[in-house]
């Protein structure tokens, strides 16, 4: 599989992000903590040899944590919660 | 209130307005209230609300404004399914060149993409639900989830790789 890509590489002068599709689909669902625990460790032992996918790991996961930690919620306005609990009614939300 | 602010960041990374997004949250907060019933009980309140602002928005705010931000579904998912992707490279980005970008710089890449590309990244990356609530909560197919997902992530790369490249990282 991994000698097919090459060689499709090599003809088409394109690159594939991933080893092979099943790495890509496991990456993501590792990332998001979708994935079962054996495709989990199937995943995590691939990334030990496989220096490609390891590089697309480190930095996925460092887009992620990016997303989570460097983006600054807003401050919600006194006067949204004010005019929600005027329509709802006291102590009804 | 624990799912107001929550629900207003996400309003306001939908429309990018601020009274917008006040009445978005609004009228999410009135529909549920109307409609408690349809609640099931021991679900997602979260993703409830969720998917309550995700529905208004569409209703009310995206078929009079934002057309052009329509994304054409058939063609991404033949797309990925293709043998003959043609991705940009991931290991291309450099880990290092994240460190030291701020706040900004992230949320103005992320408000770059598309709104459905922009909605599964925050629903997934800064909200932490799960695929299978993703897909209730945009009324998708759990493989529509992630491939709309591995295509965000995809395009929220090439703006990041942009970003660096202007502040000036190698690649
Ligand atoms: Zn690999």
């Amino acid at each position: 599989m991994k000698s097919l890509i090459a060689f499709f590489q090599k003809i088409t002068g394109k690159k594939k992000a991933y080893c092979c599709n099943d790495c890509l689909c496991n990456l993501y669902m590792v990332l998001d903590g979708e994935a079962s625990p054996e495709q989990q460790e199937k995943f995590m032992k691939h990334i030990d040899t496989c220096s490609h996918c390891f590089e697309c790991y480190k930095v996925d996961r460092s887009v992620k944590e990016l997303i989570k930690y460097k983006i600054q919620n807003m401050e919600v306005p006194s006067s949204l919660i004010e005019s929600i609990k005027n329509k709802i009614g006291p102590g009804k939300c | 209130m624990p799912l107001i602010k929550p629900l207003y960041n996400f309003a306001f990374r939908l429309t990018f307005d601020e009274d917008d997004a006040h009445d978005l949250v609004q009228e999410t907060y009135l529909k549920a209230y109307r409609f408690i019933d349809s609640y099931e009980k021991g679900t997602n309140a979260k993703a409830w609300l969720f998917r309550i602002l995700k529905n208004s928005f569409i209703n009310d705010y995206r078929k009079s404004s934002k057309q052009p931000g329509m994304v054409d579904y058939q063609e991404v998912e033949s797309y990925y399914n293709s043998d003959e992707v043609d991705e940009p490279i991931t290991s291309d980005l450099r880990v290092d060149a994240f460190k030291d970008m701020l706040g900004d710089e992230v949320a103005n890449a992320l408000n770059a993409l598309d709104v459905d590309f922009r909605t599964i990244i925050i629903l997934c990356d800064l909200e932490g639900f799960t695929y299978e609530e993703m897909a209730k909560i945009l009324d998708i197919p759990i493989g529509t989830v992630r491939s709309r997902l591995h295509r965000a992530r995809q395009l929220l790369k090439d703006k990041l790789r942009e970003y660096a490249k202007t502040m000036g990282f190698k690649e």
